[in-house]
């Protein structure tokens, strides 16, 4: 029957064992991964659904109603209230209007405080017949402020 | 006499080890700044190719964006147009052009801002980037027309 060698004895053979506390490397490294995996793009990069314009702009994101438009509709407050229609150049033909005011996007934004301004993230692509319209509906639900959300131009 | 228990730690800081370069690899940093819109949506004012504008082409600083290019209010000179410059809009001579509008009018700081409905909301945050500021030198900005109105759409659909 073999012997299996002992700590002790390893230590005694290969000399005294460098004591190289790692945990406090491994609480740094899973600090960083789990920053890391909030941050990771899941779309990879390329195939975003929202790919914002560039402004030289400083001013940092403020508080306010996010409405969001890209090519599939019109966003607010993490609902989609109104659909865009098929090429992405206007709101779909179904979504009930009063002039330029898009009624069910008024109606969502008619619930958040009009204090607060309404913090607009839109496609870059997207025509400004639909931003004009949204902007009209905000203005219909009693918002007057309104923020670009751009990415911003590095020099 | 306390027994020690010893977590063997090394396998998993090789995982980890691993998994950062790959996620760095894969992750891209944005900066996000926002565009300050402030002012109200000035529904009276009427889209691109109507009257109103260009008969207080002189007392109101304005840009009009239309698919060709853009008509400059607030100059004393009309409505200069500054035309595309092959695909791509002109913003150095639209920073020109409000230069002189600024010059004209010193204590105005909004400018109206009439896009065509066809325009990109890309060109729309251009041109209001574009208007806030122009660069003199030495890394110094002066400022032009930093509060913009943006004039939406009166009618349906487009």
């Amino acid at each position: 029957m073999s012997r299996v060698p002992t700590r002790r004895r390893r230590e005694r053979r290969i000399g005294p064992a460098s004591d190289l506390t790692i945990t406090s490397m491994v609480d740094m490294f899973t600090m960083i991964l789990t920053f890391l995996l909030n941050f990771v793009d899941p779309a990879m990069g390329d195939a975003s659904p929202l790919s914002l314009p560039t402004a030289r702009a400083t001013a940092a994101p403020s508080e306010g109603v996010q409405v969001e438009i890209s090519r599939d509709g019109i966003v607010v407050a993490g609902t989609l209230v109104a659909a865009l229609s098929p090429d992405g150049r206007a709101v779909a033909a179904g979504v009930e209007r009063s002039g330029a005011v898009l009624l069910p996007v008024a109606a969502a934004l008619r619930g958040a405080s009009p204090d607060l301004p309404v913090v607009l993230t839109a496609d870059r692509d997207v025509p400004f017949v639909v931003i004009g319209e949204v902007l009209q509906s905000a203005r219909a639900a009693g918002f007057e402020r309104y923020r670009f959300v751009v990415d911003r131009e590095v020099q | 006499m306390p027994v020690v228990a010893s977590v063997d730690l090394t396998a998993v800081l090789s995982v980890i080890v691993h998994l950062i370069p790959m996620l760095l690899l894969l992750v891209r940093f944005r900066q996000i700044a926002e565009l300050d819109a402030s002012a109200t949506v000035i529904p009276a004012l009427p889209a691109p190719g109507a009257v109103a504008l260009a008969d207080q082409a002189d007392r109101v600083v304005s840009v009009r964006i239309t698919a060709e290019g853009f008509l400059v209010g607030g100059t004393g000179a009309g409505e200069p147009f500054v035309p595309r410059a092959g695909e791509a809009y002109d913003y150095a001579g639209l920073r020109l052009a409000l230069a002189q509008a600024k010059e004209l009018h010193p204590q105005e700081r909004r400018v109206v801002i009439v896009p065509a409905g066809d325009v990109p909301y890309e060109v729309l945050v251009d041109v209001m980037d574009a208007a806030r500021s122009r660069p003199v030198g030495d890394g110094r900005e002066a400022e032009l027309f930093p509060v913009p109105l943006v004039a939406a759409p009166t009618g349906g659909g487009g």
